[in-house]
């Protein structure tokens, strides 16, 4: 399953593929502008109000899908550069307590396993008689962070007091690093400007459940061309997990940074300090991902919190020292969980008009089609078309899964929004370790409420007939999308009635073997 | 890549981006005026019943419909053939302003379809009801709308259904023609028009008259606030005329004037009606330059240019007097040159004889 072989596409990137890449982005933002030009068009505005709300969600979209081309214009790969000996590195693991016993035997017996001579250090929360024991046996030091605050970032920045290696790799405790890691990492501190190396997370839960496999999916492209064109651009951020830091580099910026998007601000800091960055593009360590969906939330909630807090409150001060790409970058990155918001907007824009006749724009159904066919195209297009820079070829196909979980989790970015603006403070959350098995309605009653509201929206226009108008069947279609777009959510949310059956006889083993993720960000930026 | 360099490539890109859409932007406006043309082709052809591409001649000649021997000597000398048979007819009290079933029988027995053009002129009326003649035209359009000539209208369309044959009804053409008293000479207003045209039309199909194909003829470009509206007109038809030399004493205006150019605006307004296109009365004086080069033209023009053109009629009258001053020949027998490049014309098989174009619209129509 982890064996991962080097693909040459690593190392260089054909000149015929990038030519194809420039020639279809270049058609897809014509297609774009051609959308645009028309949408704005005059006659077709109404409600001043409603019309620049529409144009916002509408087009905060094809601004995403920009975004994403223009990081597939740079896409870079990373050639490998052979590790120097005697390097001194530190290996970090921190645990929490309630965390399975279980999932510290795998992850630190792979870490004592890691090839390149490294000193490894388990920052543990609960100071667990068990995993002391562990520690002992695998020749790893144990250090007690009872009383360390600040979560995991707290416990890292304790940890470097505690250690001296000039490298220090941050992994996550269901991560399990392949034996070559650091081999294939440290090679490429040889540049003295370069602060950390990141590379590829695998997850091997995708089987376990359709939120699994989607949470997965939203992560291929990341990992793949949007890294890669971050790689590029000088641009690669670090993620929470898998990161190899340079020590002088964490110190520069007074240690690892204490945040809800602790990473994120981390990388803003560093680069904003004039360090570089690397992306080794190879699927060097695999975790779990989130697993339900009440745990895929919680998840998402702290990573658009930490995001928007980032942007709102550092990513200005920060970005004077940055270079343009990185100004760019991180402008894109903080803007990403805007989505939540935007997709409330057509959710609710569509059911106002059909009921009370609040009209955004008015345009025809057949030239809305027409103006936007080959903008959705040539994003279909541009995605199947790197899909080769994905890091395996498992990973390629029609990723449906990961879009429905991505556009369904709307409200929870529109909460994150919420949170930061209201300056409500988000607890790191530990996120359950513990299988949760129930049905969750609760979760998705925003889904639900935009499914009952347009499809009664519907049902009111098409019955009272004299308000039929131009823009009514283009409502009509807008909210049939919103439906279409949210009812996987609902079934999702109650995936457990239609598994009932064959769940419930293994209720208890299987909470305690299955191990749940703790948050990353990873395509939280792409 | 230096600094430079690089906002040179970002401009360059930028300008090519824009190059590109302006680009694509002009072919969407080709492809759309392109798929617009075919859809209005094919419209107008299934609403003219004429296939696309053909054009169907038609010819007034004073002595039509009483005689057609000069037709059948001018059809014989020409080589072609013409289904459309133009005459006219103004309203009032005489017998003669009567509906005619003999005369259009007579048209329909040489295999022709009739265009009657029907004229409201008031002044013949002598029936007591109505207004004194010193006022009766002062803004009359309004009092046909009202119903003060519902006695005649409806003789007359009771007898247009009783006959029941199809045949082409251009009412009140040439609204704005300030020779005719329709016009708003008498304070005649565009409301006032569209209100007698659904009037009058509205007796007709009250009387269930399925046999009336409604041309609506206005007299110049920009006259669309006249036009009734797409459900009470079947044909849409222009007059197009060459005074050459005599066109500056009447207005001023350009005197020598090939058909494009008489015809290119209001053809222009018309054809976005998407409705077949008449052209009702045509002709050429010989005064300022060629006539059989006017009539070439016209012919290759048409064709060529004129898709929405589904009928033309030749205007044949040597001795008109409706210009008001003089007395003008539009007559094309009297010049061989005139005839020998309308026979050629005519040999294009754009323009058509349908022999039994008749039968075809008596077919219930959509």
């Amino acid at each position: 399953m982890r064996t991962e072989s080097r693909s040459p596409i690593l190392d260089s990137v054909d000149i015929k593929h990038r030519i194809a890449l420039w020639v279809l982005v270049t058609i897809g933002i014509e297609a774009a502008l051609y959308y645009a030009d028309w949408w704005f068009e005059p006659q077709h505005r109404r409600n001043l109000v409603f019309f620049a709300l529409l144009s916002l969600a509408i087009f905060y979209g094809v601004y995403r899908s920009v975004v994403n081309w223009f990081y597939f214009l740079f896409i870079k790969g990373t050639p490998h550069i052979d590790a120097p000996a005697e390097l001194s590195v530190d290996v970090f693991v921190t645990a929490m307590p309630g965390e399975p016993y279980d999932m510290f035997e795998k992850t630190l017996t792979a870490i004592a396993a890691v090839r390149y001579p490294h000193q490894s250090y388990l920052l543990d929360g609960g100071n667990d008689p068990q995993l002391i024991a562990l520690c002992r046996r695998l020749g790893i030091h144990h250090l007690d962070c009872r009383n360390i605050k600040g979560a995991k970032a707290g416990k890292v920045n304790y940890a470097l007091t505690q250690s001296t290696g000039e490298f220090v790799m941050v992994i996550d405790p269901d991560h399990i690093p392949e034996p070559q890691f650091l081999d294939r990492v440290l090679g490429h501190f040889g540049d003295p400007r370069v602060g950390f190396v990141q590379v590829v997370q695998g997850y091997y839960n995708q089987s376990e459940s359709l939120v699994a496999r989607a949470g997965a999916e939203q992560t291929y492209g990341f990992y793949g061309p949007s890294m890669m064109g971050m790689n590029g651009l000088g641009t690669t951020v670090a993620i929470g997990a898998n990161c190899t830091f340079r020590r002088a580099a964490i110190e520069s910026i007074g240690g690892h940074a204490v945040d809800l998007a602790e990473d994120l601000l981390t990388s803003v800091r560093l680069h904003a300090k004039g360090w570089k960055s690397v992306y080794v593009p190879e699927r060097l360590s695999f975790g779990l991902n989130p697993a339900d969906l009440h745990s895929y939330f919680k998840q998402q909630l702290k990573w658009s919190t930490g995001m928007f807090v980032v942007f709102f409150r550092d990513y200005f001060r920060h970005a004077r020292t940055m270079t343009w790409n990185q100004r760019l970058h991180y402008f894109f990155a903080g803007t990403y969980y805007f989505d939540g918001l935007t997709t409330a907007i057509t959710c609710v824009l569509p059911i106002l008009f059909l009921y009370f006749g609040l009209w955004a724009v008015e345009m025809e159904l057949g030239e809305f089609l027409l103006h936007v066919t080959p903008y959705a195209l040539l994003t279909f297009v541009v995605g199947w078309f790197v899909q080769r820079w994905y890091r395996h070829p498992s990973e390629k196909g029609f990723l449906w899964r990961g879009m429905v979980l991505k556009k369904g989790t709307w409200p929870i970015f529109l909460l994150g929004l919420m949170y930061c603006v209201s300056r409500t403070k988000v607890p790191y959350l530990p996120t359950p370790k513990t299988a949760e098995k129930g049905v969750f309605t609760h979760l998705v009653i925003p889904h639900l409420a935009v499914i009952v509201f347009s499809a009664s929206a519907i049902a009111y226009s098409l019955l009272s007939s004299d308000r039929f108008e131009v823009g009514t069947q283009l409502m009509i279609f807008f909210a049939v999308c919103n439906i279409v777009l949210m009812t996987p959510m609902v079934f999702i949310a109650h995936g457990n009635w239609f598994r009932r059956a064959a769940v419930e006889p293994v209720t208890d083993v299987s909470a305690e073997e299955r191990p749940r993720a703790t948050g990353r960000r990873e395509e939280a930026l792409s | 890549m230096k600094r430079p360099v690089k906002i040179a490539f970002l401009v360059a890109y930028c300008v090519l981006l824009l190059v590109l859409f302006k680009g694509i932007k002009a072919f969407e406006g080709w492809a759309r005026q392109a798929y617009y043309s075919y859809v209005t082709r094919q419209m107008v052809a299934s609403a003219s019943k004429v296939p696309p591409d053909k054009c169907l001649l038609g010819i007034y000649k004073p002595e039509l419909p009483y005689s057609f021997d000069p037709l059948t000597w001018l059809e014989d000398s020409l080589g072609s053939r013409f289904t459309l048979v133009s005459f006219y007819q103004a309203w009032g009290s005489l017998p003669e302003h009567q509906f005619q079933p003999r005369l259009m029988d007579e048209v329909v027995a040489h295999g022709r379809v009739p265009v009657l053009t029907w004229e409201p002129w008031v002044t013949g009326f002598t029936d007591a009801r109505l207004k004194p003649l010193s006022q009766r035209e002062h803004r009359y359009l309004k009092d046909i709308a009202d119903g003060a000539y519902d006695f005649y209208i409806r003789d007359w369309a009771r007898a247009a259904v009783t006959w029941g044959k199809p045949f082409f009804l251009r009412f009140a053409h040439e609204m704005t023609n300030s020779q005719y008293p329709w016009s708003p000479v008498n304070d005649n207003r565009p409301e006032d028009y569209i209100r007698a045209w659904w009037h009058v039309r509205g007796l007709f199909d009250t009387l269930g008259a399925r046999n009336v194909i409604w041309v609506w003829c206005p007299y110049t470009a920009g006259s669309l606030a006249y036009y009734p509206g797409d459900k009470f007109v079947d044909w849409v038809a222009m007059d197009v005329f060459n005074y050459g030399d005599l066109q500056a004493e009447n207005s001023g205006d350009v005197r020598w004037a090939s058909f494009d150019r008489r015809a290119s605006s209001i053809y222009q307004e018309l054809s976005s009606l998407r409705k077949p296109i008449m052209v009702a009365e045509v002709g050429s004086t010989d005064m300022g330059g060629s006539r059989p080069v006017w009539y070439r033209e016209m012919l290759t023009q048409v064709a060529a240019n004129y898709p929405s053109i589904k009928a033309l009629v030749i205007f044949d009258d040597p001795a008109d007097r409706t210009s008001g001053r003089w007395l003008i020949d539009w007559s094309i027998e009297g010049s061989p040159e005139v005839m020998a490049e309308i026979s050629a014309g005519c040999r294009d098989n754009h323009f058509v004889h349908i022999p039994d174009y008749g039968t075809i619209l008596s077919k219930p129509r959509r």
